[in-house]
Parts: C-alpha cells; structure tokens; sequence
C-alpha cells in the first residue's frame, strides 16, 4: 500500500488526483519488491565489476562470461508471501518466475536451487507446508525440464507464521543473443505473449510488501496467489529462444504485472510507452483497466520489437500454440500512457513512476538480543553428541526431498545436489558448479558476521569442486523495515555480504529483496531470522573434484584450521551454550589460501565441512560415499571446538597411498596446516574409538527425521 | 540410419536423446514435432523420449496417445519398424495400448529422481544384454508398473547391484519390479538409458542399452 | 398423452393423432378435443387444436434456440406438424414452482405457495393406474428409462423449466407446473417430445392468480379456450429470452477395484493424522464439462462412453460415472 508521504508526492507532483489506473501503477512500482526503495542505497556496497561481468544488476538476471562466447546468467529470488497463503501453487510459481527472469535475457535453463525454511516439521500444519513446497516446486520444475542442482532447507520455530520460499535459477546464452530489457527504438511495438491475463495474483507485489496480521486471514488472500502452468512455460521458453534474434527487448511479467514491465524497459532507454488495455489477451472479458495493468498471471513475456518482425516472430509463437496481443509501442515522449475503450486512462512521467518515490527514513537501531541459549542439551560423549546431531532434523539427509526434484533432466548434470552443491558440464566443455544457502540461525546471532560466514559455507561447497568462484546473486529475507532493529539486521547483512564479495572479489551481479517477514499478533512480533540467501557459481576446466569418497585403503585428511567457532554453531543450538563467548571472527587470508590449493591442486574427492563441524561432516561423507573409516587417535583426542565448531577456513580431502608423500609435501610448501584423521576401508563400517557402527544403521539413523517430517 | 525423436508439447527430453542417438556411427537421428506427420513414414525407427506430454494431464501419457501421430505410429509398427519409449514415452506406448500394462503414480506419490540398477529380462529384442545389471538414473511420477497378470515380455526389472529384484531395489512399487517391457518391435522403459550414456553423467550403461536398439534397427 | 410405436401406422391418442410416415418422419395432428380425469371428463372445442397447435410451435421454438432437442421438424398447417418418430418412454416427467394439483391432494397442503426450489416428479404414464407417481430407482429398475437416460432426461426438464419461467414471467405469468414427455429414436438419441400447451402445463396471471389452463376445463371455472388465448396472446407479444446457461456434465473418475491407488493410501495416511481412522481412502477425478447453449440431441451416452474409454480414463485401471447436470 502506498504509504501517506508517497501519495502527498504523487498529488504534488502530478498537481491532480490520480486515475484509478495510475494509482495502481504507483502502488506496484513503488512497491519494495519493484523499486528497493529501502535496500537500493546500500547496493554501493557490493562488489560488482570484474572482467568477467556482462551485465549486472539491474535487469531480470546478471550475466558472466565464461569463455568461448558463453554467458552463464543466474538469478535468485524469494516467493515467501504467496507459498505462505497456498504453499503449492506459490512455490510452483516461485519456480516459474526465476526461470523467465534469466529467459528475458536470452539464456536457456539450466539449473534451478531451492533454498527453504519452515517451522519445525513436527506438527501437521508444518508438514504439510513443507510437502506442499515441495510438491510445487518438484512438479513445476519437472515438468518445466530443469534440473534442480541444490538449495538449503532449514527449521526454526521464527518461520512458522513466514516460510521462505527462495528459488535460483542458472542458464546460458552465447554473446550475440542477449535480450536486453531496454527500450531502444521509438515506433517499436510491444507483443504480450504467453498465458492469459486473468484476476489471479492482482495486487500481489503489494501484498508481498506487507506485513501478515491475525485479521488478514491467510485463506482470504487466495485472490492475490497466481496459478502456475508449467506446460505454458516450457513452450514459452521453447518459443523465446526461437525468436529472441528478432526481440528489440524483453522481461517477464513478474511483481508488478504488465506496467511495471513496460515502464522499467521504458525507463532504461529513455523512452516512453503507449499501452492500449483493451489488446491484452485476457482469461474473461469483465477485466478493468487497472486489473490488466498489475495482474500478475503467470506465464507471461512482454516482448519489444521492430514492427517489421511482428510476421516472424508471431509465426514462431503460433507455431509452439502461445497466444499473443500486440498491446503498444515505445515513443520518444518519456511518458507512460495508457488508453482503455477509447479513454485515456493514465499519463505519467515515466521517470517519475521509476525514480520518483520519497525514499523512506529508515531508521535502524541494533537491538538488545541476549545470547542464544541452549536448552536442548544433550549428554553423553563426543560421538554420542555426533550421533544425536546427525539425527536432529536440522542436519537429517535431505535425500528424500533431493529425489523428488529430477536432478539429470538435460543431460549435462555431473554432480547431483545431494551434499552441497551441485556440477554441470556447460557447453563449452567447462564445468559450472553451482551452490546456495545461508545459515539462519548463525546469522541470527550476528547479522554481519553470521552473513560473511554463512557465505563461506556456500563458497566452500563451490570449492570443494575445485570450482573458482565468478559470480553471486542474493537474496535477503528479513523482517520489518519500519522496525529499527529489523532494519538494521537487514543492513548488517548486506555490509556482511558485502564485505564477503569485496574480500574474495566475487562479483554481486543480481539480487531480490523480501522485507515483511513478520506476523503480528496483538501481544508480540514474530519475524523470521535473519536470512540473507546467496547463490554462487563457480567454474573449472576440468572434471570436477569427487563429492564422495573414490577409493578405500586411503587417509582422509582434515586441512586448514583445526579449530572452528561454536557461536552459531550446532553445537551451541542443540547442546550447550559456548563458555568462551568470544566474537565471531573471519580469515579471509587462510580462506584464499585454501581456495588456491582445492582449485589448483586436483583432488580426488574433498568435502566441505559444513553444519555440525568435522565429525558430522565426516560421518555424512562416509555414509554418501558407502565406504568404512577407522579412525586415528588424532581425531578421537581432539577438542570440543576442532570436533564440533564450524564457520572456519577448513576442509576435508581424501588422500590415496600414491599420492600422500606428494601432497603432504606441498602442503607443507604452502604452509595448509593438516591432520591424518584415519584410514578408508572397503567395510562399510564406521570405527572409533572402540565403536563400531555400520553405514546402514548410520543411514538410517541420518535419513529418519526427514521421512518423518514427509510422512514416508 | 534415420530416427525419428517426437517432440509434443512438454516433451522435455529430446536434446539428450537426439546427441546420445546422434553420438553412434551411421545414425541421424531427427526432431520429429508431433504435428509434422508427413515426415513419419520415411523415418526408419522411433524413439518418443522422456518429458511431460501435454503437462500429463488426465495420465502420463493418456493425450498424447490420442494424437495423429501415435495413430500413425502404430501403423509404422504393424509393418515392424522398431519404436523405443523411454519414461514419458513408455507411458505413452502403454497407455496407446502398444505395450501392455499400465503406469500408476509411484507408491509414495512422490516424483523420485536417482541412479538405480536394473536387471535385462529380455532375451530377444535387447538379448545381447539379458542378465546384464545395469546403474542408470530414473526420473518420474508415474512409474508404478502394474497389469492385471504377471505379464510376458518384461524388458528390465529393478534390481539391486547384484541383480537380485528385491523389494529395497523397487523404488516405485512396480509389479514384479518391472522397469520395461517388449512387445514385438515396441519396447519402453521408465529409465533414462540418454542420461547414462557419456562419461560425465556417471554411468555409461545407458549407451549399451540404445546400441543394442540402434544395432537391431540394422537386422 | 400419446403413444408412438414405429411398427403401427397411425395412433390416436385423447387429443391427438400420430401417423407415422417413414421411418424418419411422422405426423402429429391436433385434434379439438379437450379430456380431463384420465379420459373421464371429455368435450370437443372448436379451434382447441389450432390453438395449442400454435403454443406448442411458439414454445418448442423457444426451447429449440434453448438448445433442447424436440422431436418437431416442421409446422405443416394450423394443427400439423412433421415430427422425429420416437419410442416415447413410459414415465413422464413433471416440474413443480407452485403448490397446485396432485402434489396438494397427495399431501394435503393447499395450493398456491412457491416451492423453495423446483421439484421434480416422475408419473408412470397409465390412465388405468391413474398416473401414479413413481421413484427414480423404481423408474430404473424397472426397466422404463436407463439411469443414464434419467440423468439426462431430469437435466433438459430442468432446463426447460428455467427458460420457460423466465420468459412466463416476462409476459406478466406464473409458471406453476408442466408436465413433458421424451422419447428415444432409432439411434438411441434423446428428444424432448409431444406438446406444450394449456393442457400440459398450470398458467396462472401473475396480478389475478387467474387460471389460464385446462384447470378451467377440468373444475369448470368458465370458458378454457379464452384462457388458452390470453396464454396465446401475452406469449406472442414478450421479445423470448432464449437460456444462455451451459450443460455440464460431469465425469467422475475413480480407481478400479483391487487395482493399487498410492494417492488414496497417503491421503489415508494424512486424514489419519487429523485422528480419523479409515478403512481406505480411494483418490480419483472429476471433471466438469460444460457444453455451449445450442445443443444438438447427441448420443450422449456413445460419446462419452467412448471419450471416456479412449481418453479420460484407461479402462485397466479405472471406472467412471457420468452424472448430466
């Protein structure tokens, strides 16, 4: 909703009421989703330029070049609101939306990555919002023909009221077939394509900026969810890619509608643009003006074209059965306008409708938040403590929700999403490896620092490939910024992500916003933990490193730092709150050392260490891979902080009998500290210290939470 | 050598059908679109790949059948030009009653993705391979074999490493662990032998199975 | 009330005579004669035949743009008409919007008061018997109408009813009831038949409540044919409203018996959770269709039988039922 300073603006500026048609326009681009009226003036921050960037942020995907006229483009984005109110049909759509922003730039998709977060899935209304979200998005990206390469999945009690649903999406495009979304050319037309407009999801990116109160009642919002056909849209990607040569321009409908698509592209070539309402291609005919504007059907491109293409490329588009209109044409009059039954409904500046919004104060004040404390201990010694963590549904096996994603569809998967991150071969014989995530609850304890660290696990899964890292996208995810302490976490957050990418210099080339992540009661607040969600790419000339263990009869070594950090950590969630409450800290420095080493130095299988530290981390790896350990009395007579910390500069490497004296040697060159933590064998047990377990029973174990949240 | 690859609308897995074919000495294998029923009759066999045909509504499978071209198919047939299913197309070949049997959703209702290993049954058409163990990926919803008797003709059942169809091995509650049947010259599984087939996709299983059809499109 | 058998060549019935000409065409003639009490009460009126002759024309027109199929092909003159040979069913089937008639005798309510909602009855055709009111299952199991054609027979009735109460009340009269009578030809098709008229319907002024039908015949209230010409007159002159609503069929789809339904157990399992313990739960479709206001009569019944088999449903696994509403 437009808020009191915006619309004396409005008046102000345009010395008159606005139409109802304009109205709506200003609600939707001056929305948060579509302007980041709160977010943008910090955008500074980030990292953006390197040799490698083609186009950053600011349209519907960024886009790096990887070599031989290749472009990789990615995009991340959140679908919280809708997946809130019908879980199925705004997860779906969340899908549906990423993969037509990075078609708006010409690429194919290739990949797509989910990052979730829920309350814990323990009661039925939990359960089914997580089955439901899966369900969407598995359905529509099957169907669609992408294959899901990873994501994060993640409980808290804070997400009950606000699950967030973010969605990533990776394609390609070769150099000389970029679309642009700008508007080049006056006496250009503009062609709607795609699925009908109808009255589902009107008013939705309004929706999206507000805040859930128990008098909004979650069922009574169903009008403002869109409705996902993933049939429609794998023909539409079918079709764009057949005609993009002849686009002048292109962007998806996405928040905002059609206005807000033609305005933006408008904006970006200094033009201005005619819409005629009555030519759009609608589901009935009892559609207002304003509705047609700012519905946000789904399954729509709106295309700018030279007229003399019009016959080519509605050819194409009636070839695959998409339905089209042609609904106006760019001029040089820098006005928006738009005419319905022969009226003149909307006149308006169109940098005013972009630029034009009062940004808001935004104060921020960081707020007096007491320790975390753990009231979940559990006993027993260090394994018993691995055990129960490897059991606990904050780092069960995602198995079972990866299997219901197709993971090979396309052909070109090398490495499937089921730790970490996920590989695929591109076609110009390189190999991309792709990852994303953040880490809540860790972020929640330091917004800054949690955002730095928590972007050094994505980083690691990318590494631990032997991929070099060459771009990232964001996504943040936060509470209510009319909130000073909601406001100021999200600003901590970006100066984290932006620390993160200025260090390593991993350019920030696109990145989405979801404020509002707060329900309000009559007695309390409850927003969702911080999440700023980061998807990485990475990329290396040969196969990848393995993400399981190849071989038996071989050492796996733990390199980097010995210790990590138990602020944030699992342990300090689920078991005991750290004596040592010292700050969290990051090493960049060792971080680039080790990223050297992993992705110079071919390895044969490495593992990142994630959630839970190095002896979760290294069970997981031995159940993924099927192989037996015994383990040296060096891991057993390590401390609580090397056994259990996490958020360091750290890894773990397999290392065959041919190769240990060569690599120990140039660790040792290069000053990577290391620790023999015992030897592989080809029985399928895990032994230590005097235990003895098999993988089956660790299998299981691992994989139970899971099946039970999804009732299997 | 030329095969004809249908593509209908929300056919999704024609481009790695068309290199894996394509990939193979002697053979051209062509993107048929479904409505481009001209170009059937000079194709020399078929293979209707994996995706989502018409979205899979009503059944995987069940619109599809009802078009011109599976019609004109099934007259390609009768004169002995061979036709391969995979996923979608085993659905689709069933459902046109081309293979016998039918697809129910999965036990769990649950799409499920993975490397799995199947066993060849077949002694005929595929008999080069039978009692091959095979690790190959799946990919589906509707995958759940059933037929009102233990049918004849079984291509492949799932198995576990050794061979041996277990009950752990069947990960979509099939009968008998049925992954594919022949009949005749028509023959469809729900594996995906296309994305088993080059070195980076982890198995090379696949390319076996797609020679061994390609090799009796000779005879 | 009438009888038409292919194999004789003529029929009279009470008040009109049926010839049969080939087997694709017969005549239906009105006569002058009026009866009332199953034939008890009897009279000949000069011009009655003419009269509802021409109120069957002007409303089977209106029905005919309506999309209900009637078995009229052509007016020949004042009191013919070229229509369908039809075997006619032997249950006739009558719409209630007002209490009056047997409905109040039988339930010993006066006439007069609206009905919530229309009502629907079904009388065996047999003046012997009286006409006695029948149940659908009866109709059914006794063989008299298939079930399927029940459905679709109840689904034109009520079509008729709402396009003729519509255009009723436009022309300042209260529909109170109407009785109609379908047939199925050669090819199994399903025709709205016989007449509408005075004698087949209760027409009362919406001021006066004055009767305008063969009640004034039946409890001699005065002179018929003059009510007869009014519903004649004030008909002619309204602009009629033909029914722009669509049919809708419905299909619904379940899984055989015995054959595995995995969506029915995790349903199962789901409702379980709520506490509810069930026996088994069976997942299917449904499927609306809604067909556009002109029909033509269709073989219903072989269409979807076969739209069914080849394409909603495979017939292995699964069963279907299709409801005409």
């Amino acid at each position: 909703m437009l808020t009191e300073p915006e619309i004396t603006k409005i008046k102000k500026t345009l010395g008159r009421d606005p139409t109802i048609e304009e109205f709506s326009t200003f609600d939707a681009l001056w929305s948060e989703h579509c302007s980041y009226k709160s977010s943008k003036r910090w955008f500074h921050l980030f990292y953006t330029e390197s040799e490698r960037v083609a186009l950053g942020i600011g349209e519907g995907a960024g886009l790096i070049d990887v070599g031989e006229d290749l472009l990789v483009g990615l995009g991340l984005e959140s679908h919280n609101h809708p997946s809130a109110v019908d879980p199925f049909n705004g997860a779906s759509t969340g899908v549906g939306g990423i993969i037509r922003d990075i078609l708006s730039q010409g690429c194919r998709p290739i990949a797509i990555l989910d990052n979730l977060r829920f309350g814990l899935p323990f009661q039925n209304r939990q359960k089914l919002l997580l089955d439901q979200v899966i369900l969407g998005i598995s359905s529509y990206g099957n169907c669609v023909g992408v294959p899901n390469l990873g994501g994060d999945l993640e409980f808290d009690e804070n997400f009950e009221e606000n699950p967030l649903v973010n969605a990533m999406c990776v394609g390609v495009v070769d150099k000389d077939k970029i679309i642009r979304s700008v508007a080049k050319n006056s006496g250009d037309i503009l062609v709607l394509y795609g699925g009908k407009t109808g009255l589902d999801g009107i008013g939705g990116v309004t929706f999206a900026s507000e805040v859930f109160s128990d008098s909004n009642n979650t069922l009574e919002q169903r009008g403002s969810v869109q409705i996902g056909d993933p049939l429609t849209e794998k023909k539409l990607i079918d079709v764009t890619l057949e005609i993009s040569e002849h686009l002048s321009a292109l962007q998806d409908l996405g928040g905002g509608g059609l206005v807000c698509a033609a305005v933006e592209m408008a904006e970006k070539g200094g033009k201005g643009v005619h819409l005629n309402l009555n030519e759009v291609h609608t589901q009935i005919d009892d559609i207002k003006a304003w509705q047609r504007l700012i519905s946000e059907s789904q399954e729509r491109m709106l295309a700018i074209i030279n007229p003399a293409n019009l016959k080519k490329i509605t050819e194409s588009l009636d070839k695959f059965e998409v339905e089209w209109s042609v609904v106006g044409e760019i001029n040089e009059s820098k006005l928006f306008t738009a005419e319905f039954n022969g009226e003149n409904v909307a006149e308006l500046p169109v940098d005013f409708v972009i630029n034009g919004f009062p940004e808001p104060p935004r104060p921020m004040t960081e707020p007096d938040r007491p320790i975390f404390n753990s009231n979940r201990r559990s006993g027993g010694d260090d394994l018993q403590i691995a055990l129960s963590l490897l059991q606990s549904v904050d780092l069960a096996s995602r198995k079972e929700v990866f299997i219901q994603y197709d993971q090979h569809v396309q052909g070109n998967t090398v490495v499937s999403p089921f730790n970490g991150g996920g590989v695929l071969l591109l076609p110009n014989r390189k190999y991309l490896s792709i990852a994303s995530g953040t880490n809540s609850f860790l972020v929640n304890q330091s917004p800054k620092l949690g955002a730095e660290l928590a972007s050094l696990e994505i980083l690691h899964k990318i590494v631990s490939r032997g991929g070099t890292p060459i771009g990232l996208v964001d996504s943040l995810n936060f509470g209510n910024p009319d909130f000073p302490d909601s406001y100021w976490e999200f600003v901590e957050a970006i100066k984290g992500v932006a620390n993160f990418s200025q260090q390593l210099k991993i350019p920030v080339v696109g990145g989405n916003v979801s404020l509002y992540n707060e329900k309000q009661t009559e007695s309390a607040r409850k927003k969702i933990l911080p999440s700023p969600f980061i998807g990485i790419i990475g990329i290396s000339d040969q196969a990848p490193t393995s993400p399981v263990l190849t071989t038996v009869n071989s050492r796996i070594f733990l390199i980097g730092s010995n210790k990590g950090q138990l602020i944030g950590s699992q342990y300090h969630k689920q078991v005991s709150t750290p004596t040592n409450m010292k700050k969290l800290e990051v090493y960049y420095e060792e971080e680039q050392k080790l990223m050297g080493f992993l992705t110079s130095f071919q390895l044969t299988a490495a593992r990142h260490i994630g959630r839970g530290g190095l002896l979760v981390s290294l069970i997981k790896w031995l159940i993924e891979s099927k192989v037996g350990f015994k383990a040296n009395r060096a891991l057993v007579n390590l401390g609580v902080e090397e056994k259990f910390g996490e958020f360091a500069p750290r890894f773990l490497i397999q290392v065959r009998p041919e190769e240990e004296v060569e690599l120990k040697g140039k660790m040792r060159d290069l000053k990577i500290n290391f620790v023999d933590l015992g030897r592989t064998s080809s029985e399928e047990v895990f032994i230590y210290n005097n235990n003895s377990h098999t993988l089956k029973e660790l299998e299981e174990a691992w994989n139970k939470p899971m099946k039970e949240a999804l009732n299997l | 050598m030329e095969i004809g690859v249908f593509r209908f609308p929300g056919t999704n897995n024609e481009h790695e059908t068309l290199r894996a074919l394509n990939n193979f000495e002697g053979v051209s294998a062509n993107l048929i679109e479904y409505k481009d029923l001209q170009r059937i009759n000079d194709q020399d066999a078929f293979v209707i790949p994996g995706g989502f045909s018409f979205g899979d509504i009503l059944r995987a499978g069940a619109i599809a059948k009802t078009t011109e071209t599976v019609q004109l198919l099934r007259d390609e047939t009768l004169s002995g030009k061979l036709v391969f299913g995979i996923c979608n197309g085993f659905q689709i070949l069933t459902e046109a009653g081309l293979l016998p049997g039918a697809l129910l959703p999965n036990r769990h209702t649950r799409f499920v993705s993975k490397f799995i290993n199947i066993k060849i049954s077949d002694d005929k058409l595929f008999g080069d391979l039978f009692n091959q163990v095979m690790r190959i990926p799946i990919a589906h919803f509707e995958g759940n074999y059933w037929n009102t008797t233990r049918p004849d003709g079984v291509l492949a059942r799932y198995s576990d490493i050794d061979g041996r169809d277990t009950e752990d091995s069947n990960p979509n509650g099939s009968l008998d662990n049925i992954a594919g049947m022949v009949k005749n010259s028509v023959a469809g599984m729900m594996p995906h032998p296309e994305r088993a087939f080059f070195k980076h996709q982890g198995s090379t299983d696949g390319r076996k199975i797609l020679k061994v059809f390609v090799e009796a499109i000779k005879c | 009330m009438m009888r038409q058998e292919n194999e004789e060549k003529s029929y009279s019935g009470k008040v009109k005579t049926l010839e049969i000409l080939n087997s694709e065409t017969a005549k239906m003639i009105f006569r002058d004669d009026i009866t009332a009490g199953d034939g008890a009460k009897k009279d000949n009126l000069n011009g009655k035949g003419a009269l509802n002759a021409r109120m069957t024309e002007i409303l089977f027109n209106l029905l005919t743009s309506s999309g209900i199929p009637t078995h009229i092909l052509k007016k020949e003159d004042d009191i013919t008409f070229l229509v369908r040979p039809l075997k006619i069913f032997p249950v006739e089937v009558v719409i209630r919007n007002t209490l009056a008639g047997s409905i109040c005798r039988r339930y010993g309510i006066p006439e007069g008061e609206e009905l919530k909602k229309p009502l629907l009855e079904i009388f065996v055709k047999d003046d012997e018997l009286h006409d006695p009111l029948i149940s659908e299952s009866v109709a059914v199991s006794l063989g008299y109408i298939e079930e399927f054609e029940l459905g679709l027979v109840k689904a034109y009735a009520h079509r008729v009813n709402k396009v003729l109460k519509h255009n009723f009340d436009k022309a300042g009269l209260i529909l109170v009831d109407f009785k109609l009578e379908f047939g199925r030809d050669k090819n199994g098709l399903i025709w709205l038949a016989d007449e509408l008229s005075g004698d087949s319907m209760r027409v009362w002024d919406k001021e006066t409540r004055q009767k305008l039908d063969k009640d004034v015949f039946r409890k001699d209230l005065g002179d018929v044919l003059e009510g007869y010409r009014t519903l004649e007159k004030r008909l002619s002159e309204i602009e009629f409203e033909p029914l722009r609503e669509p049919l809708n069929v419905n299909i619904i789809i379940t899984p055989k018996e015995g054959i595995p339904n995995p969506g029915g157990n995790v349903v199962k399992r789901a409702i379980e959770n709520f506490g509810i313990n069930t026996q088994s739960v069976r997942l299917g479709k449904f499927i609306q269709i809604s067909f556009q206001e002109n029909l033509e009569s269709r073989n219903w019944k072989e269409e979807f039988h076969k739209v069914n088999n080849e394409l909603l449903t495979n017939p292995l696994i699964e069963v279907f039922k299709i409801q005409i509403r």
